[in-house]
């Protein structure tokens, strides 16, 4: 089975991965509190054919090489479902674990430090005999390991006197090949290259590649083949995803993604790529920016602060506007938003100025209006807002939540006759306000509603704008739950309350609402081409 | 060429190592001169000297090292006899260099500030603090970095690796040097972010109408912005040509070589052409060429004499037997 063969006739994944996630806890302080998360891998969904190379580029922090730890379990996931021919192998117990890993190998990307350097050779090759057995055959078990690591060195192209030798004493590209014939001892079905030739130098690197090449079709081997650097992967795999922050972004058959790339940060990964040929030489576009961080990855599609086709719908938000003011120095000493405003607080999809004691916020609306309707033209985010006003701060009116008892008549009406604590109550409260208010455009409060906040079982609202707006939500909300009611919904009945509540806040602020945006969906576009970008949203390909 | 100045001229150099096994030759007679606003690319692999040329050019080979024979010349004045004061006025202000790994070139205690700070006043001799302040800013925005007022006060371990290599890159641009030493100023970084650097060196060389060598192991990069460059092997310098030339017509077989083992973007092969076996051992002195023992063209005369350089088209040199027998 050669990498001619192709993959689409390859028959049946050996590997598949679904919604795979990993979050390393961020810790702070004497007692390490958890602060967050870093969001490794989040959602990735995979599968690798028999004899197939799949490859997967991405920047560093991307989770690429998260994502090939995790299908070994070789660092455990958060969630998500791996399996390997057929069997679950986040379900396995240690035992089971053992042998399925006998199976499925990884070569690491530094061979100066994944080589034991007190091992010989011969050792280190060998080294999984002495966990999983020696192997089968009539003869001694000592016999046949030995005539087993004589034939996997020489497989890889290294000789057997080398084999009494320590790992000091080769170079970057044996050590490589001898990494390799250690994954090889156990005749595994799936392994995983993690960077495999990046510590080699070109000429050597092609003597790799080649070989990875040559054993895979002659040993029938499934490769996910990890790497940053896209020639290198455009060269070896099949099928290639690209990953970012912790997604995959776009996964396609090596022809077309080389061709026909639809994502824009493909596009730009593609063009950043310096070409060994003068003749080439373009006028780089690239992309300006950095990859983000990954423990508070942007709302919306990941890439859209850095894209340079991005439109209002792609999930411009609070952080992305606070970094506009800053990168166009309005924040500076001189700047209008330094002038009345003490603090910026960037809360998802709403950034909120709370204004010094005594300051008017006339003048910082004025401004941010002008701003958004000046700049609408170029810069998207500016037409993802939604609303631009003060903000009492230290009001809420707030829903208080019964809890339901179970139904003796049972059965007639929608919610069933089920009890129901009132904290889901609470939650049920918050999505219907969500969904209707948001969503919906016949509510022209939407526009002016702040995300809820859901305490147990109180569920806090607020409204931006003039006082009489409070009024409006208010007897808009009662409206809302009695219609709701009256339709048979049993939660909308018990909800108490209605009132205005003071809290702690600040007695004036001004608020930028942005339209709230969910992630991408991933669009299939045929042929195994998936794209998760909106641009792809009507099955059509945006214009290149 | 087509006169004009040299910057920067370098005859025999030769720099060893003097280690308790033996003696390491690790630049062994180069020659390479580098005019007034060229972009001069060294390409090589790992080994090969290309980063001892750097710090053969400013004097900071590493003990037990030595430069023992060979001349360099900042227009027209000798560097290698220059005493260590009259050196260091030269580094930084005529010659300065870009390190590889920004993370470990710059203080991990010291501010950004402090840093370009300390660079500035000593070679040019400002020490009022507002005007400090104000040069070290310009320094800062001449490379884009994002709100420079804000990265000033702060502590390399605070910056991304995209903004250390911008913090070094002003670092050694703030002086005005005429000639520029960027030693793999990209290797470490993103394809995107590397984009981003390249972007900027290219803009800021053309701007400053300094001088540039770039040394790196991806042809890619020299290709894309280089006007000249040298290929090292085994340290020597086995051909050098203007970009378009080389890419054209490579003539040392290890050019050839590594021209078609990189992979390029778009172009399935089964199998990549490659160079057989490895980078020859230095401690070993070479009687002929360092390259006869990989190259598929070698010649009886190859391992018995050095080869010379010869200019096969105008600008065009290779030190390879198959050229200076027929030409």
């Amino acid at each position: 089975m050669g990498p001619e063969s192709g993959p689409s006739n390859a028959g049946e994944p050996l590997i598949e991965v679904t919604d795979l996630k990993k979050l390393f806890p961020v810790k702070k302080g004497v007692f390490g509190r958890v602060v967050g998360h870093v969001h490794a891998v989040d959602g990735v969904s995979l599968s690798v054919m028999r004899g197939e190379t799949l490859g997967l580029v991405g920047e560093s922090g991307c989770g690429k090489t998260t994502v090939g730890r995790a299908i070994l379990r070789l660092v455990e996931p958060t969630d998500g479902k791996v399996v390997f021919n057929g069997q679950d192998v986040l379900g396995l117990h240690p035992g089971q674990l053992r042998a399925i890993r006998k199976r499925m190998q990884i070569v690491f990307q530094d061979p100066y430090s994944s080589l034991d350097p007190r091992m010989t050779i011969e050792r280190i090759v060998g080294e999984g005999f002495a966990v999983h057995g020696s192997p089968k055959g009539s003869k001694d078990p000592n016999v046949a390991k030995r005539e087993r690591i004589h034939e996997l060195i020489e497989q890889v192209g290294l000789s057997h006197d080398h084999l009494s030798r320590l790992p000091h004493e080769f170079s970057g590209g044996q050590r490589q090949r001898i990494a390799l014939a250690r994954a090889l001892a156990l005749d595994p079905d799936f392994i995983v290259l993690d960077e495999p030739t990046s510590a080699l130098d070109v000429s050597v690197q092609a003597q790799a590649l080649n070989l990875l090449k040559r054993l895979q079709s002659k040993l029938g081997l499934s490769y996910l083949f990890i790497s940053h650097d896209l020639s290198v992967v455009g060269h070896m795999s099949d099928r290639i995803a690209v990953m970012y922050l912790g997604k995959i972004v776009e996964l396609a058959p090596a022809d077309v993604f080389l061709r026909h790339a639809l994502h824009p940060y493909t596009q730009a990964l593609i063009a950043s790529i310096p070409m060994p040929d003068p003749k080439m030489r373009k006028d780089r576009k690239g992309i300006e920016g950095e990859v983000p961080s990954p423990t508070n990855p942007p709302k919306g599609c990941r890439f859209h602060p850095r894209c340079p086709k991005a439109f209002a719908d792609c999930g411009w938000n609070a952080g992305d506007l606070a970094d506009w003011l800053k990168a166009n120095g309005q924040t500076d000493q001189d700047g209008v938003v330094a002038k009345d405003v003490a603090k910026v607080r960037e809360d998802g999809f709403v950034l909120g100025f709370w204004l010094r004691a005594g300051s008017e916020p006339l003048a910082l609306l004025k401004f941010l209006r002008e701003v958004t309707t000046r700049s609408k033209a170029e810069v998207p985010m500016f037409q993802a807002v939604q609303a631009i006003d003060t903000l009492i701060g230290n009001r809420v009116i707030e829903l208080r939540c019964m809890p339901l008892r179970a139904d003796r008549h049972g059965g007639k009406s929608k919610s069933g006759g089920k009890k129901l604590p009132s904290k889901l109550v609470a939650d049920k409260v918050y999505h219907a306000i969500v969904d209707s208010y948001t969503s919906d455009s016949s509510h022209n409060l939407g526009r002016l509603l702040l995300p809820p906040d859901v305490k147990g079982s109180r569920v806090y609202v607020r409204v931006i704008g003039p006082e009489a707006n409070w009024d409006t939500l208010r007897t808009s909300l009662r409206a809302f739950f009695e219609k709701r009611k009256a339709a048979g919904e049993r939660f909308a009945g018990s909800v108490k309350g209605f009132s205005i509540r003071k809290v702690k806040g600040p007695k004036l602020s001004v608020v930028v609402k942005f339209k709230p945006v969910e992630e991408p969906p991933t669009y299939d576009l045929g042929g195994g081409h998936m794209v998760s970008c909106l641009l792809c949203k009507h099955g059509e390909p945006p214009a290149p | 060429m087509n006169g004009k100045k040299p910057v920067l001229e370098i005859k025999g150099l030769r720099t060893q190592f003097f280690l308790r096994e033996g003696v390491v030759t690790a630049l062994d007679g180069i020659d390479l001169t580098i005019y007034e606003n060229e972009s001069v690319g060294i390409v090589g692999e790992t080994g090969c000297g290309k980063s001892m040329t750097a710090y053969s050019i400013l004097r900071l080979v590493p003990h037990p090292g030595r430069i023992t024979a060979g001349s360099i010349k900042y227009k027209g004045n000798e560097l290698t006899t220059l005493d260590i004061d009259r050196m260091r006025s030269v580094r930084g202000t005529k010659i300065s260099m870009i390190f590889q790994d920004a993370s470990t070139a710059l203080d991990p205690v010291f501010t950004v500030r402090d840093q370009l700070g300390e660079v500035i006043s000593l070679h040019q001799g400002i020490y009022d603090k507002a005007a400090l302040d104000k040069k070290i800013l310009e320094a800062l925005e001449l490379v884009r970095i994002a709100a420079p007022r804000d990265v000033m006060r702060m502590y390399p371990h605070e910056l991304s690796g995209g903004m250390k290599q911008r913090v070094m890159i002003s670092l050694a641009l703030s002086c005005s040097p005429s000639l520029l030493i960027a030693d793999e100023p990209t290797t470490a970084l993103d394809v995107t972010i590397q984009g981003q650097i390249l972007k900027l060196l290219k803009a800021l060389v053309a701007k400053t109408g300094s001088s540039m060598m770039l040394i790196t192991h991806n042809l890619g990069i020299v290709a894309e912005t280089c006007d000249r460059i040298c290929v090292m092997y085994a340290g020597r310098i086995v051909e050098d040509a203007e970009t378009f030339e080389l890419f054209a017509n490579p003539r040392h077989p290890y050019t050839a070589g590594l021209l078609v083992a990189f992979p390029k973007l778009g172009e399935k092969k089964a199998e990549l052409p490659v160079i057989r076996g490895t980078v020859p051992d230095l401690m070993n002195p070479f009687k002929g060429c360092p390259f006869v023992d990989r190259c598929d063209k070698a010649l009886e005369v190859c391992s018995k004499q050095r080869p010379s350089r010869v200019e096969v088209s105008p600008g065009h040199f290779v030190s390879c037997h198959l050229w200076s027998g027929g030409g």
